[in-house]
């Protein structure tokens, strides 16, 4: 039996492409909606340099007396590559300090105990990096996880919105403490402009995002750092 | 009359009640200081999906069902459910120890803090604390801040000090599950406690593996003194046919080669045999740090060689001094060795005799006296001055700074145990490096509060090495003490300052009942955690896990304690509350106290080992010079090992003491052979001398070969003695002779003028 070299051409392209298809591939495995998601978020922090937005907190807790949940307003300040900054305007609130591995709670009034240096506990450290996560440059190599992504899973919540829901891996410690953190992203730019953070033990905590200001020239940072951030100097 | 002998040993050796193989490890540790624990370790690994290819990632996501998922918690459920009454708590369950602390927070607070307590109970400072949970709630961090405002609004539980390492862990380490076992910092892996008992270890990892078998996401290593004695039993029982019959080939292919005659090679094959079967008789159950001895015995079966030549310093004095060579070993504190030294001095005994019965049988035929080349010597005591010295102050500086392990320290080759071994210690502690207190009562009430200080002391002193304590005591205060703490909270008005806490929790905006934990507690504060309350208790169950009968004392009780290290402390000297140090148990203790104390041993055995062979020397030859000399000799030839070893990163221990004694007799009889040689004027049989060596060599090797690590340091250990000690002894010891003797005025041996054999027509001596 002989075979011609076309029939043995096209035969071994067909191979090749069929093997092609079989193979598992990376995108696959993951939904396309949170795909497409990822993709709009990517594109609005793939420029970020800092970011200033107006900040609502709303944290509904069985440690508040009366059914309405605490609402406070203040700013919230990021600076690329790992610093934020969660400012409550009113005096009886605090400031959120994160800045690479460190992390903080500063009371505003100077007479409330504070919660300098926390200690670098998995939750934490979980928390405060998807925090920092949802407002970074995601790496330049498309392949390579952005922070939303890595010791996390990807998912979307049922409902309208543009949403993604980053929840700890599945035999992570970290879920004894919280359980997901939901971004809304706004439709259009992708800017993130909402952060509903469930906790296990059942408090959910809010940060509504609005006026953001992006890539300030740094005297104006600068500026408004200077009157929030406690450690500024 | 050979042949019947030796049958009869080998048949003992294969017949007697005593198993012919045993797994033991610690049998180098003092009996009274071996753990009696029969612990197994099951390391459950979960192997899910990376993220980005978790198939359900995509999924819209199901709240409910989301938090409740937890294959590793299903998995250690399902063991709980099948080995319920071999299981056991590590840690208190999480629920029912905030639940102890809850109640008894103020008392735990230890009397020296009562000042701070005082502070943080004073108005300014209530109103700090109520204002600063309101603050902290508006960050998203609040729940990760480390504190927990409702059980602890006040902050509190910050005075507990090195107390609070034993009631709630370790900050940053594996925390207990609501069951009682640990969860790896990452989440990523848990640990369970088996108790063996009498059960065989691997029938309970089986029913482990069973009972998560519909899980195949799920990993399940074990490790355990039982398991690895297990271990080591099946890797001996392999060994056994290896190593001795590698030894034994090698041994027959380099006399082949050397003798190049078979009855000659008969006698000494035959004489080792009968050898082998005294070792095993006299020895008992092999084990993994004895079988080496068994390839020793085989390499020393081509001194048979040597003893045919006649050209020892004497007919019996060559034996004497291999035979003799391990008993230094009664001196030292291994129960092992004792049996084994005294089964050494037998084998070769029995293979001398054996020996000569077979050549006087097999005289008369010829061949295999070919001795190879001949040497001819002449002391050279500059070069013995410079070797030796040079040897020796090596050896003394080297000695400071050995790395030696101890007693119980096996490395064991199995995998399954290494790798079971490394996760644990990786995600949790060194399953190596546990110590365990005992205290003893009448009742388990009574040991209980002897106890009360053990996890204090325990946390301060062990200090960053601490992985885990598991202490009953830690949820204990005495009954001594118990009043005054009374008086001094008494002192601290509670009543009004709650009344204070809670008015001011509700001009913050925060909900009092929701401190209710907190603040129910502080109000009735009850008996206090007495041993007896506490025995009544929720922790009950899990402190009489801790409980056994005591064996020294009719029905009493022994409660033990235990603390989880990463890795050998700074320090296992540990004092209690009353001032005593605490009686610590544990292979790493064994270890630690065998550590420092080897250096100075091994001196010890090495000048014991020594002065039987300068003493056999003296006996035979008369020579105080030449007995000193060998000796020197022999010295150099244990540094020139210790140097060589720490050359190879091979640490020194008392598992290769034998190899070290070996080797120092090795130098001895090459020493007191030269010294012959040179004496008689005659040239030296190198030819002989290489073979024997190269016999002992040949039986490291082989135990070299093969795959567990323990046995391939004592092949490279006795591989390199025996190669360095004849070169050693044949150009050290007849220059160190000359010297002494000029330093002694010995009057110089008759010499050639003395009838005695030539070597080319030797007889069997």
């Amino acid at each position: 039996m002989t075979i011609r070299r076309r029939e043995l051409l096209l035969s071994l392209t067909s191979l090749a492409g069929l093997a092609g298809l079989s193979l598992p591939r990376r995108a696959d495995a993951r939904d396309r909606v949170v795909d497409r998601r990822l993709e709009l978020w990517r594109s609005y922090a793939a420029t970020t340099q800092n970011l200033v937005a107006s900040l609502t907190t709303i944290r509904h807790s069985s440690l508040l007396d009366g059914d309405e949940p605490l609402r406070l307003r203040g700013t919230l300040v990021f600076v690329a590559p790992d610093r934020l900054l969660l400012h409550d305007d009113d005096a009886a609130g605090s400031t959120t300090l994160i800045d690479g591995e460190r992390a903080s709670i500063l009371a505003n009034a100077p007479d409330a105990r504070s919660a300098a240096d926390l200690q670098p506990t998995p939750a934490r450290r979980w928390l405060a990096a998807r925090l920092l996560g949802a407002f970074a440059p995601p790496p330049s190599d498309p392949e390579r996880p952005t922070a939303l992504e890595a010791d996390a899973r990807l998912s979307r919540p049922r409902g309208a919105g543009i949403r993604l829901t980053v929840l700890p891996r599945r035999e992570s410690i970290v879920r004894a403490t919280f359980r997901s953190i939901t971004i809304s992203l706004a439709p259009t730019s992708g800017a993130v402009d909402r952060l509903e953070i469930a906790e296990s033990a059942g408090d959910r905590l809010i940060l509504e995002l609005a006026d953001h200001q992006r890539n300030l020239e740094a005297p104006a940072l600068a500026e408004l750092l200077r009157g929030i951030d406690p450690r500024h100097t | 009359m050979w042949l019947i002998a030796t049958i009869a040993l080998l048949a003992v050796a294969v017949r007697r009640d005593a198993p012919l193989v045993d797994g033991a490890l610690d049998s180098l540790v003092p009996v009274d200081e071996r753990d009696p624990g029969g612990s197994i370790w099951l390391h459950l690994a979960a192997d899910l999906p990376a993220p980005a290819e978790d198939p359900e990632a995509g999924r819209e996501f199901d709240d409910v069902e989301e938090a409740e998922a937890d294959p590793l918690g299903d998995a250690a459920a399902r063991i709980h459910a099948r080995l319920g009454e071999r299981w056991r708590p590590i840690a208190p369950p999480a629920q029912e120890t905030a639940a102890w602390l809850d109640d008894h927070l103020l008392f735990l607070i230890p009397p020296q803090r009562h000042g701070e307590l005082a502070e943080r109970l004073a108005p300014e400072a209530v109103d700090a604390a109520a204002a600063g949970i309101r603050a902290r709630l508006s960050s998203p961090l609040f729940a990760a801040a480390g504190d927990e405002p409702r059980r602890d609004p006040l902050g509190l539980r910050e005075l507990l000090g090195d107390a609070a390492l034993g009631l709630r862990g370790i900050p940053g380490a594996a925390e207990p599950t609501a069951a009682g076992d640990l969860r790896a910092t990452d989440g990523g892996a848990l640990l369970l406690e088996l108790d063996a008992g009498d059960e065989p270890p691997a029938d309970l990892v089986r029913a482990a593996a069973e009972a998560i078998a519909d899980a195949p996401e799920i990993h399940l290593l074990a490790d355990g003194r039982r398991l690895r004695e297990a271990a080591s039993a099946a890797t001996v029982r392999e060994g056994l046919g290896r190593a001795p019959l590698t030894a034994a080939a090698l041994l027959v292919l380099l006399l082949a080669l050397g003798l190049r005659a078979l009855r000659p090679l008969a006698a000494v094959l035959g004489a080792g045999i009968t050898g082998v079967a005294a070792l095993l008789v006299v020895g008992g159950p092999i084990e993994l740090l004895s079988l080496p001895l068994v390839a020793m015995m085989i390499g020393a079966a081509g001194e048979g060689v040597v003893l045919r030549q006649r050209i020892a310093v004497s007919g019996w004095a060559g034996p004497a001094i291999l035979a003799t060579a391990l008993l230094p070993l009664l001196l030292a504190p291994y129960p092992l060795w004792h049996g084994w030294a005294l089964a050494w001095l037998a084998s070769i005994a029995a293979f001398t005799l054996a020996h000569r019965l077979l050549s006087v049988a097999f005289a008369g035929a010829r061949g295999g006296d070919r001795a190879g080349p001949r040497l001819r010597l002449r002391p050279w005591p500059a070069l013995a001055l410079v070797l030796c010295g040079g040897l020796l102050s090596a050896g003394v500086i080297l000695s400071e700074r050995l790395e030696v392990t101890g007693p119980a320290a096996v490395d064991l080759g199995d995998d399954g145990v290494r790798a079971a071994s490394s996760a644990i210690r990786r995600d949790f502690f060194d399953p190596d490096a546990i110590v365990a207190v005992e205290r003893r009562g009448a009742t388990i009430e009574e040991a209980l509060a002897a106890s009360t200080g053990d996890a204090a002391a325990l946390a301060r002193d062990l200090g960053a090495d601490l992985r885990r304590l598991d202490a009953p005591g830690a949820f204990v205060i005495a009954d001594a003490t118990l009043e005054a703490r009374r008086a001094a909270i008494d002192a601290l008005d509670l009543p009004a300052r709650l009344i204070d806490l809670k008015a001011v929790l509700r001009g913050a905006g925060l909900r009092p009942s929701a401190f209710a934990e907190f603040l129910d507690e502080a109000a009735d504060l009850g008996a206090g955690p007495t041993a007896a309350s506490t025995l009544r208790g929720p922790l009950a169950p899990w402190i009489t896990g801790h409980a056994a009968p005591d064996a020294d004392a009719d029905d009493g009780v022994r409660l033990r304690s235990r603390a989880f290290l990463r890795g050998e402390p700074a320090t296992l000297t540990i004092a209690g509350d009353d001032g005593e140090r605490l009686p610590l148990r544990g292979p790493i203790v064994a270890d630690a106290e065998a550590r420092a104390d080897f250096p100075r041993r091994l001196g010890l055995y090495a000048a014991a080992g020594l002065w039987l062979g300068a003493l056999i020397i003296w006996l035979a030859t008369r020579s105080l010079a030449l007995a000193i000399a060998a000796a020197i000799t022999a010295v150099a030839g244990e540094c020139a090992l210790l140097i060589a070893l720490a050359c190879l990163d091979v640490a020194i221990g008392p598992a290769l003491l034998p190899a070290l004694l070996l080797v120092g007799a090795a130098a001895m009889l090459a020493g007191g052979r030269a010294w012959r040689s040179i004496d008689r004027q005659r040239p030296l049989l190198a030819g002989a001398l290489l073979l024997a060596s190269l016999a002992q060599i040949a039986g490291g090797l082989a135990l070299v070969a093969t795959r567990e690590p323990s046995w391939q340091r004592f092949g490279l250990a006795l591989a390199c003695g025996c190669a360095l000690a004849p070169g050693l002894g044949i150009f050290a010891t007849p220059g160190l002779h000359r010297v002494l003797r000029a330093a002694l005025r010995e009057r110089p041996s008759p010499g050639p003028d003395v009838p005695g054999p030539d070597p080319s027509e030797d007889e069997p001596p």
